[in-house]
């Protein structure tokens, strides 16, 4: 068995585009690199994939396992399935499922890093971050955080993981490379979901207990705001110089200035927003809604809802979830 | 209220995080009701937080702020359970509003962290309306292998239960009168 799924990563960088078309996509610019979203529906157990050009839903693969985390990096998209205790691996091209990777525990917050290797998952259970090799599938390091480890992401130079700590009330800035914490910062109550700015300034770390969020210098760890949002927020995304905060009990998208941190609205959205993530040129945002079965996408000047399309049952799309935003090594704009 | 059920709620009380653990996943179900009476109608009974009556289990409610967005009813069922329910969003306009209800009294609904939302739409012909009560939360038993009462099914059925009897009530309290 594993022998055998080591054989499928093996050969996955053979499937690698050949040299012609990765030039041709690197001078036909992002026209030719289409974003597609990977929607983790928790209850149906499945993932859709939606281009995000036409809100069409394009293909759905089997997930087993309750998937509910999702990291995608340039060739594949890695699923976390709590119940399962394992991670879903998906082959963007081909948009087929390949071997799983078991880690145990209660895997939920996923990321990967900038290079494609390693996957960082965050274990609920044993309250640490997993480091995981996709090719040799194995848990390679454990880092400590504090207790349930929800959101995950990584700078975009891939020397710090950030975790939010939600039992803990916390994020730690965990250094790549050797596993320490270079800061644990007490942030406000109960953090789920944790992003970090475009341009890698700033961190923010969304509270569900205490309906705000906390923004985090990313170089000082100094707080510099804590923002009131909808309630029962539960992940954020920044684009156009906004912040798009999904209020799964308000129903909302509550949105406020990246810079002054003032509010700018409350778009309503759809009954239990829950996952966000930015075009790689900021111009949208996508938002699975949980309750409604639906991916909600917002231009991010006029913010309104522009398209709204069915997905599978209770999306969650925890983590980044767009493919495509390659072009740009994988940093939004 | 048996001893080992006791004891589950109990627990919820001293360790409440417990009950939002990602162990057990987030359910949802959504029920549908005609009544034959103008929206405006139905929103005058539905839309008052203050009162349940409407609801055969209900016995009295009693809130801390009207029909405004924080309020909290206090719920006493005719079994004599309570519950304490918060107005976390109101919208007349729209003719709908959204509640919460973070210590859950199992012996009611077996299932925690529950939150909902309720809204009256016109029905598929003119003087009648369509309501709408659809429910999120976790199962009763916070870990894993829950016993049968508390599980992922048993909440869905209980907050089921629930909500269509709330239904059935409401159509026949809007119907018969006012």
């Amino acid at each position: 068995m594993i022998g055998k799924a080591r054989a499928a990563q093996g050969l996955a960088p053979l499937a690698l585009p050949p040299l012609a078309l990765v030039a041709a996509m690197t001078m036909a610019g992002p026209a030719l690199c289409e974003e597609r979203a990977f929607v983790t529906n928790q209850d149906g157990e499945t993932v859709s994939i939606v281009d995000l050009d036409t809100m069409n839903v394009t293909g759905s693969i089997e997930m087993p396992g309750k998937p509910a985390g999702i990291a995608v990096s340039e060739r594949f998209a890695y699923v976390s399935r709590p119940e399962a205790k394992a991670i879903g691996v998906i082959d963007l091209q081909t948009g087929k499922a390949l071997p799983d990777i078991d880690v145990g525990g209660g895997p939920l917050g996923i990321a990967v890093h900038p290079s494609g290797s390693p996957v960082y998952v965050a274990d609920w259970f044993s309250h640490s971050l997993l480091v995981v090799d996709p090719e040799t599938r194995a848990v390679t390091q454990t880092f400590e955080t504090g207790e349930s480890p929800s959101g995950v992401a990584v700078s975009a130079d891939g020397e710090t993981v950030v975790t939010a700590d939600r039992d803990s009330n916390q994020v730690s800035f965990i250094d790549s490379e050797t596993g320490e914490a270079d800061a644990r910062i007490a942030v406000g109550e109960r953090p789920f979901g944790v992003t970090i700015s475009p341009d890698q300034a700033r961190v923010y770390a969304v509270n569900v207990g205490s309906d705000d969020v906390t923004v985090i210098d990313a170089e000082t760890h100094a707080v510099m705001a804590t923002v009131p949002v909808g309630s029962h927020p539960y992940a954020a995304a920044e684009a156009n110089g906004r912040v798009f905060v999904t209020d799964q009990y308000g129903g909302t998208l509550s949105v406020f200035d990246a810079k002054s941190f003032e509010p700018i609205d409350e778009i309503v959205i759809g009954e239990y927003p829950e996952g966000i993530e930015a075009s790689a040129d900021g111009r949208f945002v996508y938002v699975a809604n949980w309750f409604d079965d639906t991916l909600a996408k917002v231009d991010t000047e006029t913010l309104e809802v522009t398209a709204t399309v069915n997905v599978g049952s209770g999306p969650r799309a925890f983590g980044n979830f767009i493919a495509g935003k390659a072009s740009d090594n994988g940093t939004d704009k | 209220m048996s001893r080992r059920l006791m004891s589950i709620a109990a627990a919820f009380v001293v360790i409440p995080s417990l009950a939002l653990a990602h162990g057990p996943t987030r359910q949802k179900t959504s029920q549908s009701i005609e009544i034959n009476a103008a929206p405006d109608k139905v929103w005058a009974v539905l839309g008052d937080f203050t009162d349940m009556s409407w609801h055969p289990r209900v016995e009295s409610v009693e809130a801390t702020d009207g029909s405004n967005k924080g309020s909290l009813r206090t719920i006493t069922y005719t079994s004599v359970e309570t519950m304490e329910e918060e107005l976390s969003r109101y919208d007349a306009d729209r003719m709908r509003f959204g509640t919460f209800i973070g210590q859950t009294n199992i012996e009611v609904i077996p299932a925690t962290n529950y939150s909902s939302n309720v809204m009256v739409e016109p029905g598929a012909s003119d003087g009648t309306s369509e309501v709408t009560w659809s429910a999120a939360f976790y199962r009763g038993y916070p870990n894993n292998d829950p016993p049968a009462e508390l599980n992922d099914e048993a909440a869905v059925e209980g907050v089921d239960a629930y909500i269509n009897e709330g239904l059935g009530g409401l159509k026949e309290a809007v119907e018969a009168g006012s």
